[in-house]
């Protein structure tokens, strides 16, 4: 008998819903993270959500994962992003308490009956194919039934300033060299990538008189339909620009950047780039906006969002200073970039269980993702799977046109990633259905197969739904002038404020008034997603056939080289996959459509 | 001879009159070869991307323009010989690329190849078709699958990164949608033009009632769109819209009404192309020649039901222009016919774009770029219409 049933490795966004997740599900659980004290850390911006990402953050709400709930609570400030773009794209973005958020989060664990053991994991136990725990720093073993790794930036971690270089996961911690040692001899495939995070300004150091204030949305918005209370302003954020000689410091400094000495062999994430990223690909461009968040709640410290960088730290200064307003700033703790190893494409299936593997998961940034919203998601993916398997369940895969958790894990598994891979609406082949507003509704079945929702979250739910169909059934039979009022929600001016006052809801009751605005999406882009999702079989017209049997693609004679060796690493499911995999060209698929077809005409004879 | 797709074709590609300069075009496998051996050339010179000056077969001394494999109008091999315009020089050349092995090609059949080659696309042999006497490629569908793809990448900044990178504005959203509508309507108005529409023939023994139909047909139901003389002999035919479709009705009066002779048979069986109907009347309910009757666009119709009370046949469909009886029955089978395909899909596109427009105006960008999504793909679907493709081949002159 294991002393845990799942036991996750790593203490941070992916860990602790991996953690959640699990002891959701009944396991006994164990996280084991090197410092107690930074559960859930931002160790880059402080905040949460922003496009696609806020969607996914009420998605994990809607999956019963805990991070929605601590965004709500540690809430210093709300803004929707894109607002003038649609509701398929809006971004729901909170800036966050950075302890709070991280105090929320250990209490979600403590609720959750999870253990919580400060050490470090030095290796895994066990044969890979099984593995049985881990072994940390001081020799102790620790027994489990599955394991999930969830090590962030920490494997071999090396951090970068200038022509500096030292080990860590991040600033002030350590880096986990001895377990990217084991992965390696376990002859896993892995990738290095970095990352990097700006320069935090002590806050009275300056002078808010040449900056702008960020407005912040009043827009009555929480992440959880489990929060009671609404996002409150408590905070400012302000925005400044950099200016010619920001960007002219940073070109003649090029040189002491790790990222342009080829010191850092890691690869950056593209959209979200260092500055002196920013400054190399867009030579004629001046005035980036740079954003000034605080890190907390009356926090003495300001994080300079948009101005990553691992220049040196007189550089830093140097950069800081040339900021309108900024002159006489301190820095209290100086910009740099990480690079860690992660685990390559194809290692890892769409339940997050590495391939080479009956008990041992992966998620977050040892996936190739970067941001904490992605952490935080597949987390609860892989920690719901691997108690999935521990209770002899059958692992489940969510489905890309129904989330951005199904479209992130599917691309990540069918297409790679060969940088840290962030979200974008546009990855996704349904927008228009895949919005913040429904995220609880296109999860919902979902939530039911993972197994990750209480009794009382799937009463919440089910009265939610039972609301929505009554609206749906009045919106559908109310008539005005002779006019449907389903139609009258397609028209382009409408909203669903609109349609409140239409059928005599109170405006004051969010719940609702959140139910109906689902309602009348649905109603507008009804034809646009059933048409989307048309497209979508279309183009998968290999549909669903099965490639599940083929168990070497040497046998398949006829398909290119580099085609059989991505098959044989990827191993799609379908041939809709196998499509998808850039290596793959249409004569491949061709010749494995005839592959299958002779294959199946052999067996029946 | 179609099944043949890259031998060796040769036609006249100027018109024929005494003029400076005429043009023979050879196209297909050997092109090269058959032209550098006529004019006595090192093998070689007129292969790629060349031009070679000389005698040819004693016949003339002239220019021939080689383009090559994979890059020329055709996408084959392909030799443009500019010779004098005198009389009966290009025909000379002509004979004497046929006496080495070319084959006159068919009307439209240099284009037709150029489609299959992937060099033109669907629309493109269309817009061609309704311009074809210059070889004026501009407003194609390729420009605007370009321009949308353009627009997608505006649509996809503007929503992922305007909040941080400021990458695209609003207003050149506007702009970019309103160019795209202005390049869609000038497209469909070619293409439209372009088309050779399904036709229905109405058909039948004198005295079947065809012309009341005819009249009733063109008087009330619908709207004409041109009257084209002597498509079906000495019958009328008019363009006519249907049920939203445009198709072209012919009174075939000319065929007599008895039994079709040989003749006047051959002549119908002819002019009928894929995609055409015949409705057959006829009260008495006999069944025409079975050259008619096999045909799987046929609806027979037992005509003037209203006075003629005899039981019913089975496969006729009692019907009267008076009465209206079974007049749904036909509209759904004129309904049936295919639509005038691909002017009917940029007008979806250019409706499309409409609505774009209107998302982006009312703040709602992401429908904006799902809109776009939907044009492109309804550009980009590759089974558009080849019978339109192929009709509209046939009108272009031999040569082209």
């Amino acid at each position: 008998m294991s002393e845990y049933q799942v036991l996750v490795v790593g203490g941070g966004h992916a860990g602790v819903e991996a953690a959640f997740a699990a002891s959701s599900l009944g396991c006994k659980t164990v996280l084991i993270t090197p410092s107690i004290s930074k559960i859930a850390f931002m160790s880059c911006n402080p905040a949460i959500g922003g496009i696609a990402k806020g969607t996914l953050v009420r998605e994990i709400d809607g999956l019963g994962g805990a991070a929605a709930e601590s965004a709500d609570r540690s809430a210093l400030q709300f803004r929707m992003l894109n607002m003038k773009k649609g509701p398929a794209v809006w971004g729901p973005r909170a800036q966050s308490d950075v302890n709070e958020y991280s105090k929320a989060q250990s209490q979600k664990l403590k609720e959750a009956r999870v253990h919580v053991i400060e050490g470090l994991v030095t290796r895994i136990s066990g044969p890979t194919d099984r593995v049985s725990g881990v072994t940390l720093t001081d020799g102790t073993n620790i027994s489990s039934d599955a394991v999930v790794l969830a090590a962030g930036t920490f494997l071999k971690g090396i951090l970068h300033r200038g022509t500096k270089s030292w080990p860590g996961g991040r600033r002030g911690d350590v880096s986990a060299t001895a377990l990217e040692q084991d992965i390696r001899d376990r002859l896993f495939h892995v990738k290095r990538f970095k990352t990097g995070t700006s320069p935090r300004i002590l806050r009275n150091s300056i002078d808010k008189t040449a900056l702008s204030q960020q407005e912040s949305h009043d827009l009555k918005f929480r992440f959880s339909w489990a929060s009671k209370e609404m996002i409150r302003n408590r905070e400012e954020c302000w925005l400044t620009r950099t200016t010619e000689k920001t960007e002219s410091i940073v070109k003649q400094s090029l040189g002491h950047s790790p990222l342009y000495s080829g010191r850092i062999n890691g690869t950056g994430p593209r959209y979200c780039p260092s500055f002196e990223d920013k400054v190399t690909k867009f030579p004629d461009r001046t005035g980036h906006p740079i954003h000034l968040e605080p890190m907390g709640l009356s926090s003495r410290v300001m994080y300079l969002n948009g101005l990553s960088t691992s220049l040196p730290e007189e550089i830093q200064d140097r950069i800081v200073r040339s900021l309108p307003g900024f002159q006489n700033a301190v820095i209290s703790a100086y910009g740099y970039s990480v690079e860690y190893t992660c685990f390559e494409t194809g290692e890892f299936d769409e339940t997050l269980k590495l391939r080479a593997s009956d008990n041992l998961f992966v998620s977050g940034q040892i996936l190739g993702t970067s941001g904490y919203e992605e952490a935080a998601a597949t987390g609860l993916l892989a920690g719901a799977n691997a108690a999935r398997k521990v209770l002899g369940r059958k692992m489940v895969v969510p489905d890309r046109m129904n989330s951005y958790l199904g479209v992130m894990v599917n691309d990540l598994v069918m297409r790679g990633t060969d940088e840290p891979y962030r979200l974008f609406s546009s990855r996704s082949e349904n927008r228009l259905n895949l919005r913040q507003d429904n995220a609880d509704r296109r999860v919902y079945s979902f939530a039911l197969d993972l197994g990750t929702l209480s009794k009382g979250q799937i009463a919440d739910y089910e009265n939610r739904d039972r609301l929505y169909e009554s609206y749906k059934k009045t919106v559908e039979n109310k008539r005005i002038k002779g006019k449907s009022l389903s139609d009258i929600c397609k028209r382009p001016e409408v909203s669903h404020v609109d349609i409140a006052q239409k059928i005599d809801l109170d405006a004051g009751d969010l719940t609702k008034m959140g139910i109906l605005e689902t309602v009348v999406l649905d109603l507008k882009y009804s034809g646009y997603v059933k048409r989307a999702e048309k497209r979508y079989t279309v183009r998968k017209r290999y549909g669903n056939v099965s490639l599940r049997d083929i168990e070497n693609y040497s046998t398949v004679k006829t398909i290119t080289i580099e085609a059989r060796e991505a098959l044989n690493t990827r191993k799609p499911r379908t041939l809709s996959e196998a499509e998808s995999i850039p290596a793959v060209r249409q004569a491949d698929m061709d010749a494995l459509v005839l592959y299958l077809m002779n294959r199946s005409v052999s067996r029946e004879t | 001879m179609m099944d043949q797709q890259n031998d060796l074709i040769a036609a006249i590609a100027t018109p024929e009159a005494v003029s400076a300069i005429s043009v023979v075009r050879l196209s297909g496998r050997g092109a090269s070869a058959t032209v550098e051996k006529l004019m006595n050339l090192e093998q070689g010179k007129l292969t790629g991307r060349r031009r070679a000056v000389g005698d040819f077969a004693g016949i003339d001394y002239l220019v021939a323009i080689s383009w090559p494999f994979g890059n020329s109008y055709t996408g084959e091999e392909m030799i443009d010989i500019m010779c004098h315009g005198s009389p009966g020089t290009p025909g000379r050349i002509l004979s004497k690329l046929e006496e080495s092995g070319a084959r006159i090609a068919l009307p439209g059949e240099f284009t037709r190849r150029a489609w299959i080659n992937g060099k033109l696309t669907s629309l493109d042999v269309l817009t061609l078709s309704s311009e074809y006497q210059g070889d004026n490629r501009g407003d194609s569908h390729r420009d605007l699958s370009k321009e949308l793809l353009e627009l997608t990448s505006e649509l996809e900044g503007l929503i992922e990164f305007s909040e941080d990178h400021e990458v695209s504005n609003e207003n050149q959203i506007q702009v970019l949608l309103k160019d795209v509508h202005v390049k869609a309507e000038a497209l469909l108005n070619k293409v439209r033009r372009a088309e050779v529409l399904p036709r229905v023939f109405i058909m039948g023994p004198v005295n079947a009632g065809k012309s009341t139909l005819f009249n009733k047909l063109y008087g009330q139901e619908t709207v004409v769109v041109s009257s084209i003389p002597g498509t079906t002999r000495d019958g009328i035919s008019r363009q006519i819209s249907i049920a939203g479709r445009q198709i072209e009705i012919s009174d075939s009066a000319g065929f007599g009404g008895e039994v079709l002779d040989g003749k006047a048979l051959t002549l119908l069986l002819s002019s009928i192309r894929s995609g055409d109907r015949i409705v057959w009347m006829d009260p008495c309910c006999e069944k025409p020649a079975n050259e008619i009757s096999d045909l799987h666009q046929v609806l027979f119709l037992k005509s003037q039901a209203d006075n003629n009370t005899n039981t019913t046949n089975s496969g006729w469909l009692p019907f009267s222009s008076v009465s209206g009886e079974g007049m749904a029955e036909l509209f759904q089978f004129i309904s049936a016919t295919e639509k005038g395909s691909s002017s009917w899909r940029i007008e979806r596109i250019v409706e499309l774009i409409q609505q774009a427009i209107t998302a982006a105006k009312y703040s709602d960008i992401a429908l904006s770029a799902e809109i776009v999504g939907e044009i492109l793909f309804e550009a980009d679907q590759s089974d558009m219409s080849t019978d339109a493709v192929e009709r509209a081949l046939e009108r272009f002159c031999v040569g082209k």
